[in-house]
């Protein structure tokens, strides 16, 4: 009784490993480094990646996450996420649980704006309830996982400040560094490296940095393929918290662009239809 | 049986009707999507002492609750999930029922969408933690959780309509489920147990008299809410014993259902990292409590929540998120109310460790504030593994106030109740 079944409730989760990825694709485009500060320069960046994402409409793909711990243990998590495009407003974004299969059928719906916090609602498939949850919770770990809700929600150009670091061989490209200020106050982060390579502007790696500075966690992203010509999405990303040890592989397949989705999908009456 | 009937009509219906859609779409290419899922679980349940009526200490039973789920090439969908509990001890609580059978359609409109589902389902309206007195569509099932947090399925025609304005439903309800209550050797029960074969209705066509509900609900900014309004036949009945004569010697309680109507409001403002909640309630046409059951008479009243909850997020630099809740139960009938909670104040705390197995504690306490009764419950829920979750959880009566009816018919029964899932 006074059953608080909030149970899922915290597990919330919010795409912007989507957002990150989505980062990159198109229009070529050469620094001229010249007059500009680094400030100038790593927001000319952020805002290239975004232009170079817009468009797409809307896409549906799976997750799956392999939690492991100092030990090795593995866990898995099975999810969806279908992401609507919205450019005047913000996406909405939908997450659906498949596994593990006590929690199955749970549901995420956030809808995001540009110039204040998300709404979010949760659906729990056995009280058949839609919850309204709060959005401030930006630095939990998203399902156990090493990501956390703000990893996993849209990063708006707007809520960062940017300063261009210079540029560094990755792999057998070259990548600009650019360091991303989060101005929300609750964020985990002091400020996170995003290291972009210079044709594509795909994100190859971030450095995370706590809020005492420390380099705690390192995402590297792999195995990019290029959708409907302009989108290109990484195959595999894999998350390395350097203090516990933990680590999380989140690999994504079944990418489909420019499908049935639409508006209704995204609604609270939409939620409850979740399968 | 009767119920089984409806509930088998409904099902062949929605069948039916799901099937010739599907068969219609088979001629174009379609392709059915089916999944087969659900949970099996075994449960212990391990009172203190014995009850009240010297009922045994200890239950174990098994829960079956399967779900199949088909679905077309155009979204239509049909849905059953069947529930099955035996249980050691009290044979009324070893029971089944649908929980859902229903077909569900829906497409576009001009302005938005509309979506019919045609069946037995459940619907859930309320935002607060400790009790939702705006929910009135399913019948409680009692055996299941004494506080009504577990509904049986409701038979239904369920219209939503949804635009940029709000979401407005319609519900026509045909058949009345009668309340689940524990038999002879069954807790949570006072003296005299309820007949489940005597239930008398105020209105001529009995259960099938048909229902009308509806809800007005919508999203602006920060707040959410619900306008509700039901009327039709009660889902709480008015318990009478047996035999009112002047030298009474009731042996039993028989149900009784009236005609009732009520609206509601539903309402949630989402803070940063508070939610403020209320729910209010005016009902028409039931019967009140009176502790001489045979004297109880129709009395309008209003009832209310007013809550909230606070969220703590990665408490002490650990990945731990602390919610604490608080709401005070309000019922202008005071002590002649027929619900449990109905000035009282709950108090939770839900401690999530967000690991990898989700462990989770959750801490509630409710106190009478018209009588000195109190109780306090406290849940452990932990997965095991992809497929196998634990859940255990303590009710404990803290204090029983002897004036206090409800409460001290279950003074007896603080328990511990484990339970192991398999969820496939």
């Amino acid at each position: 009784m006074i059953n608080v079944r909030l149970s899922i409730t915290k597990t919330f989760v919010a795409i912007s490993l989507a957002s990150l990825i989505m980062i990159g694709a198109g229009v070529m485009m050469p620094l001229t480094v010249s007059a500009q500060t680094p400030e100038e320069v790593g927001l000319q960046i952020a805002k290239d990646s975004r232009e170079r994402d817009q468009g797409f409409g809307n896409f549906s793909a799976q997750q799956q996450m392999i939690l492991r711990n100092k030990h090795g243990q593995e866990s898995l998590r099975q999810l969806r996420v279908k992401v609507l495009e919205d450019e005047s407003d913000g996406n909405k974004t939908l997450f659906v649980f498949d596994e593990p299969r006590d929690v199955k059928g749970t549901a995420f719906l956030i809808h995001s704006f540009k110039d204040k916090a998300d709404n979010q609602w949760i659906y729990l498939p056995a009280l058949k309830r839609v919850k309204r949850i709060s959005s401030s919770n930006r630095s939990g770990s998203f399902m156990g996982s090493e990501f956390a809700y703000e990893d996993m929600t849209p990063q708006e150009v707007e809520k960062y400040t940017y300063k261009y670091m210079g540029e560094q061989p990755c792999g057998e490209w070259t990548c600009t560094i650019v360091e991303q200020v989060p101005t929300d106050k609750k964020s985990g982060y002091r400020r996170q490296l995003f290291w972009r390579d210079k044709e594509e502007l795909r994100i190859v790696k971030v450095e995370f940095f706590d809020r005492k500075n420390v380099h705690f966690k390192t995402l590297d992203l792999d195995d990019f393929q290029q959708y409907l010509d302009q989108y290109w999405r990484a195959g595999t990303m894999d998350m390395v918290n350097h203090v516990t040890g933990k680590s999380t592989t989140l690999t994504w397949s079944d990418y489909q662009f420019r499908t049935e989705l639409n508006e209704r999908d995204f609604t609270k009456t939409g939620l409850k239809r979740v399968r | 049986m009767s119920t089984r009937i409806v509930a088998g009509v409904y099902s062949l219906v929605a069948a039916t009707s799901f099937f010739l859609i599907s068969a219609s779409g088979a001629v174009a290419d379609s392709e059915v999507f089916v999944e087969f899922s659900g949970r099996i679980g075994v449960e212990s349940q391990l009172f203190w002492q014995r009850g009240s009526s010297n009922q045994r200490r200890q239950s174990h039973g098994v829960i079956l609750e399967p779900e199949i789920y088909v679905e077309n090439e155009s979204g239509s969908s049909f849905s059953v999930k069947p529930f099955y509990r035996s249980d050691s001890a009290d044979t009324h609580r070893q029971h089944g029922d649908l929980r859902e059978a229903y077909f569900l359609t829906y497409g576009e409109t001009d302005s938005g969408e509309w979506e019919i589902r045609l069946g037995i389902d459940q619907i859930f309206w309320g935002v607060a933690e400790s009790t939702n007195i705006v929910n009135i569509i399913n019948q409680s099932d009692i055996v299941e959780d004494p506080f009504d947090k577990v509904k049986l399925g409701q038979p239904m025609a369920h219209l939503t309509l949804s635009a940029d304005w709000g979401i407005t439903e319609f519900f026509l309800l045909p058949y009345h489920r009668k309340r689940t209550f524990p038999g002879v050797n069954g807790r949570f029960r006072g003296p005299l147990v309820v007949d489940r074969s005597n239930v008398q209705y105020e209105h001529k066509d009995k259960k099938r008299h048909l229902d009308f509900a509806a809800r007005y609900s919508h999203s602006i900014g920060s707040v959410d809410f619900g306008v509700t309004g039901f009327t039709g036949t009660s889902r709480a009945p008015s318990l009478i014993p047996n035999d009112c004569s002047e030298t009474p010697q009731p042996t039993a309680l028989n149900q009784y259902y009236s005609q009732i109507r009520q609206i509601g409001l539903d309402m949630q403002v989402t803070l940063e990292s508070a939610l403020l909640k209320f729910e209010g309630v005016r009902r028409k046409g039931a019967r009140n409590f009176n502790v001489n059951l045979c004297n109880a008479v129709e009395e309008d009243y209003s009832a209310y929540i007013v809550g909230g909850e606070y969220s703590f997020y990665s408490v002490f630099g650990s990945d731990s998120d602390i919610i604490a809740l608080g709401e005070w139960i309000y019922d202008s009938r005071g002590k002649r109310s027929t619900e449990t909670l109905n000035r009282d104040i709950f108090l939770g705390l839900r401690w999530a460790l967000n690991d990898t197995q989700d462990t989770e504690f959750v801490f509630g306490y409710v106190e009478d504030l018209r009588y000195d009764s109190a109780f306090l419950t406290a849940e452990f829920k932990r997965r095991i593994s992809d497929s196998m979750s634990l859940e255990a959880e303590i009710f404990s009566v803290e204090k029983a106030d002897k004036n206090d009816i409800n409460f001290s018919a279950i003074k007896k029964d603080s328990n511990l109740r484990i339970r192991l899932n398999y969820n496939f």
